[in-house]
């Protein structure tokens, strides 16, 4: 039996998904550079002039304030439009449970992947990769692709929105039986709530749990799935 | 689209359950009912010239470009009732030699049924045969795993206890 099926100690298969880890956070970091650098207005190489950006333009400067904009400044503040404010982007970490037959099979995969600022809607998309405990063997490789529509009650005030989405996912197991690679297919949907937490401006985390109804290679898994999110 | 988004819905509920013991393996059983075993189909592949009556085979093929040159099936599976006890059998299969022996060694199947093992590797031509007898009908089951990979292996193993003999 191979390390990895042994259970004891650091399996290497840990160390693959620290790597494969390791390589969505730098895809995060750049792809949160862009978007950021998108909301303020222009790139990082078009900074606009401190002149054009500090300084009233002619026409404000000229214009009096009228009664009705002093009015206007009076009144209570309206409550703030409902919008989109968690993240654009994250990197998470997912765990199910995909039993093998033989007591294994738990999956542990690192995921990327964002959200459409669509309200009330939640629309968003994952890819993941990871590997998938075989006891009698090798670990399998694990890749999927998700996509998740559901709703998210976005707060009037406070960092916590709270979502409930149904989520689709295809993919597939890569791994050695009997000496032989053997790739099988894998598709499945079931419901996923959770909780997003701004934690600092920009800087969410998200925890979700779901229940997914998995064919994987003509038979079916329940699979209670686990998963956290670092998002900006 | 509806109807797709049901379709696969009822797709993903149907299909045996993957995750029961032996879930993920097919189960096949000899014509006249005399056992069964349970194996992952693919990459194992049932030859069907070489299976009917109370006989079965089975194959793990190499790829097409190494059977074009003549290459013998990654492995190979046998199974066949036989005359004789099977510690008796096991430990003349042990006489046979080979350059490795492993056996004659008992073992149990999931069903407590206790049989007789050999593995031997033959240097001649890079080959393991693992052998395992079990009670059948006042004989034998005799299962032939022949092959390149080494067979003293875990799923090897879980091959050969898995094995329903019922007569």
């Amino acid at each position: 039996m191979s390390a990895g099926a042994q259970g004891g100690g650091p399996a290497p298969g840990i160390a693959r998904l620290a790597i494969v880890l390791q390589t969505f956070a730098l895809l995060a970091a750049q792809t949160g550079r862009v978007a950021v650098a998108q909301e303020d207005g222009g790139g990082l190489d078009a900074p606009r002039p401190a002149s054009a950006r500090d300084e009233p333009r002619e026409e404000e400067r000229a214009e009096p304030r009228t009664a009705e904009r002093e009015a206007e400044s009076v009144l209570p503040p309206t409550q703030p439009p409902e919008r989109w404010s968690g993240p654009r982007v994250f990197l998470g970490y997912g765990r199910l449970p995909l039993d093998d037959g033989f007591g294994q099979g738990t999956a542990h995969e690192g995921a990327f992947g964002g959200y459409a600022p669509t309200g009330r809607v939640r629309l968003g998309a994952y890819a993941a990769l990871g590997i998938r405990r075989y006891a009698l063997g090798d670990d399998d490789l694990l890749l999927r692709a998700s996509v998740e529509v559901g709703y998210q009650h976005l707060p009037r005030r406070g960092p916590v929105v709270p979502f409930l989405v149904l989520e689709g996912t295809v993919g597939g197991l890569i791994g050695k039986r009997f000496s032989t690679t053997v790739p099988r297919g894998l598709f499945g949907m079931g419901p996923v709530a959770g909780v997003d937490v701004e934690l600092t401006r920009g800087l969410h985390l998200g925890v979700s749990i779901g229940w997914l109804r998995v064919s994987l290679a003509g038979r079916s898994h329940d699979l209670a799935l686990f998963r956290v999110r670092v998002g900006l | 689209m509806r109807a797709l988004a049901l379709l696969v819905l009822v797709c993903v509920g149907c299909g045996p359950a993957g995750d029961v013991p032996y879930g993920a393996w097919s189960r096949r059983e000899a014509e006249t009912g005399a056992y069964a075993l349970r194996l992952p189909i693919p990459p194992w592949e049932q030859d069907e010239e070489g299976s009917g009556g109370d006989r079965l085979r089975f194959e793990v093929p190499v790829s097409d470009a190494r059977a074009a040159r003549g290459a013998p099936p990654k492995l190979t599976l046998e199974v066949a009732p036989a005359s004789g006890a099977a510690r008796a059998r096991a430990e003349a299969d042990a006489r046979g030699g080979g350059s490795r022996l492993v056996g004659p060694r008992a073992f149990a199947t999931l069903d407590g049924v206790e049989g007789w093992e050999t593995i031997r590797y033959d240097e001649a031509d890079a080959r393991w045969l693992r052998v395992a007898y079990l009670p059948l009908r006042g004989g034998v089951l005799r299962l032939a795993i022949e092959g390149s990979p080494e067979l003293e292996d875990p799923e090897v193993d879980a091959l050969v206890e898995a094995v329903e003999v019922f007569e």
